[in-house]
């Protein structure tokens, strides 16, 4: 633990001068909004501020990172203590690839044919399910997400240039 | 109002065909995701915070605030028959009751558990009814100065408590008050950090946020590695199995008491919860009793008292939201964000504004708590079976319940698009050990806040001192002054001491 603590992880030293980077364009910006007029406070104000407390707190994380110092051990959590092995990178950019994708094909394609590609992919390639299951919860799911949300709770989820859905 | 008027309207709003209804909906829901590890509380109201915006404020409520305690009963299940929290908040029972599981004591664990669980909800219940009212009135005095200094203080409480770097809970805390920020300024007018983006103009969406950052980002930490494989003990097959003997009764109803007022008291302070209440009771029974030895050998009083600790925390810190409007912890945030989208501002107005939807909710804690033990003791073998859903199919569905109800708020694939950024920010976040917890409730608190700084600005004629010479807001900054201190303080001891030589004890 103490050799962990005494080398900083390059993510949090990178997550950290991101931020840093991010509250200074920030505090920029605020100036730009004005600070006081006519006697009150201006619209720049409270950003200016709350951008130079996350600045000043993120520079003291940094320091406390180099010096050995932090962070101290993440909260308990569920997940990480189920799991084992190495990372996963693969499968990670898989599902995160879906998540954003998916939006920009909703429109053109509709709601069914791009959550049943979204689902494909997570399930086939992500998950390396075998055919038959895949295609079991892909239409269980596709099913019965449009029953509930089109049918039952009215939401108008969009069809698509092919009509479906 | 009076006490006895008040729980009066909350029975008849409670005991509604609607509030009875979505409360066992609430209570049925957290049971599940309570068992289900992974998947959390606070996921869990996010993804059902479009639904709720079909329900009206109290059902959508009493539905919500079912689920966070029901989560608290569920988690005890797999932390007793498969060693794993399905909270966090449980872990202290995964100790001994555990141990009391592979001694082939599965029954009385989670019977103990529930019962105590269920006195403690009660107790908790009784206690809102009584301190909510009491704290309003004061907070009802409570001017803009006041409220900054409150929400100051009740910011840097969530960081000291939430389990990681205050530091770096701080530097969210911060990113998360810029973030309220984004929009139109709440006095003036005028765009700030919109980048001529017109989905932006009104703000980020709350639900957006917490679907994003807790329900993706969820689903992409489940996919880091392979699951271990875990092994589930033999669970009890009749309901008489599961009822604690009269030697476990005597042993446990001490440390349910117990248990039931600290984990009230705790979980009254902002940044208080279930974990530290869960952690605190387990160390004061093992103090406190004639045999400490047992404990970790399946000592029963091991999971009486952390489990009705656990559940007073829970329900307790509906009082600072609903009196004070200051939400404890995330799973109130998103609460309040709940509220918020229905029009409405929990505070100490609330008492007088919606008193059905105050007493109410506070009522459906009672009749929720009393549908737990009556459903959960027949339907715990459904219940343990929800433990053979695989990871895999699971998470692709919660993908499909975000982006439907993202979609759902607007009927904009934008929203999507912004709940997808958040999720891979969230997950980023976890990575580099920042919690995006603060994060959202500095967002929730941050309107509250800049609107209160700014009045109390205009009204001391631009100068800070305001906050200093009213007593209140000046006691509330010293305290939250002290907190940000102290760790600096206990930092450069840390420094300053010579490392030991040995191994830790």
């Amino acid at each position: 633990m103490t050799d962990a603590r005494a080398r900083p992880a390059p993510g949090d030293v990178a997550a950290l001068l991101v931020i840093l980077a991010l509250v200074a364009a920030a505090g920029q910006r605020s100036l730009a909004y004005g600070l006081w007029s006519y006697g009150e406070p201006g619209p720049g104000l409270f950003p200016l501020l709350v951008s130079a407390v996350a600045a000043f707190f993120a520079v003291l994380a940094l320091i406390a990172t180099f010096a050995g110092a932090g962070p101290a051990e993440a909260e308990f959590d569920p997940e990480s203590a189920q799991q084992e092995g190495p990372m996963l990178w693969g499968k990670i950019a898989l599902y995160a690839g879906v998540v954003l994708a998916w939006p920009w094909l909703m429109v053109p394609l509709g709601f069914v044919v791009s959550t049943a590609i979204a689902l494909f992919v997570v399930l086939r390639l992500a998950e390396r399910m075998a055919w038959a299951p895949t295609a079991a919860v892909l239409v269980a799911a596709v099913g019965l997400s449009w029953l509930v949300f089109d049918r039952l709770l009215g939401v108008p989820l969009p069809h698509g240039l092919l009509g479906i859905g | 109002m009076d006490l006895l008027g008040g729980l009066a309207q909350g029975f008849a709003v409670a005991l509604g065909p609607s509030a009875l209804l979505h409360c066992m909906i609430g209570v049925v829901i957290g049971t599940a995701i309570g068992v289900l590890p992974g998947l959390g509380p606070t996921a869990t109201i996010s993804l059902l915070l479009p639904i709720t915006y079909r329900l009206d404020p109290v059902s959508s409520v009493i539905m919500l605030s079912g689920i966070y305690y029901g989560a608290m009963y569920g988690s005890s299940i797999t932390a007793i028959l498969v060693r794993i929290p399905g909270e966090a908040a449980s872990i202290v029972t995964c100790i001994d009751g555990y141990e009391m599981a592979r001694r082939g004591r599965a029954g009385p664990a989670l019977g103990m558990s529930a019962f105590g669980s269920f006195i403690a909800g009660i107790v908790a219940t009784i206690g809102i009814a009584l301190f909510g009212p009491m704290l309003s009135g004061v907070a009802i005095r409570f001017g803009p100065a006041e409220y900054t200094a409150l929400v100051a203080l009740g910011l840097i409480l969530v960081t000291h408590v939430s389990g990681g770097s205050v530091t770096r809970s701080l530097v969210m805390v911060g990113l998360g008050l810029l973030a309220s920020t984004v929009g139109l300024d709440p006095i003036v007018g005028s765009e700030r950090f919109t980048m001529g983006a017109l989905f932006l103009q009104d703000g980020l969406d709350i639900a957006i946020m917490a679907m994003g950052l807790f329900g993706v980002a969820e689903v992409l930490a489940m996919a880091e590695r392979s699951l271990k494989p875990s092994e589930l003990l033999a669970q009890p097959r009749r309901t008489r199995d599961l009822l604690p003997t009269r030697a476990d009764w005597r042993a446990s109803a001490a440390p349910i008491g117990r248990g039931s007022l600290l984990g009230f008291a705790l979980g009254l302070l902002p940044g208080g919860g279930a974990l530290i209440a869960s952690f605190a009771s387990y160390v004061m029974e093992k103090r406190l009793s004639r045999t400490p030895e047992r404990f970790g050998t399946g000592a029963i009083e091991g999971v009486a008292g952390p489990e009705s600790a656990n559940n007073a925390a829970a329900q307790a810190s509906f009082v600072p939201l609903l009196s004070l409007g200051i939400p404890s912890n995330v799973v109130m945030g998103v609460l309040m964000g709940a509220l918020m989208i229905h029009g409405i501002t929990p505070g100490p107005m609330l008492l007088q504004s919606q008193p059905a939807l105050f007493w109410g909710v506070i009522v459906s804690m009672f009749v929720g708590n009393l549908m737990l033990i009556v459903l959960n003791v027949p339907l715990l073998p459904l219940f343990v079976a929800l433990l053979r859903i695989p990871q895999r199919i699971l998470s692709p569905l919660i993908l499909v319940f975000c982006v439907v109800g993202a979609y759902s708020l607007n009927n904009s694939t934008t929203d999507i698009v912004t709940m997808g950024v958040f999720g891979v920010l969230g997950w980023l976040m976890r990575k580099a050990r920042l919690d995006p917890a603060p994060f959202l409730l500095a967002f929730v608190l941050g309107g509250l806040f800049e609107r209160s700084f700014r009045q109390s600005l205009l009204i001391g004629g631009g100068s800070p001192m305001i906050f200093l010479q009213k007593p209140i807001s000046a006691a509330l900054l010293a305290a939250a002054a002290l907190l940000l201190v102290l760790p600096l303080v206990r930092w450069g001891v840390r420094r300053l001491r010579p490392a030991p030589t040995g191994k830790a004890s």
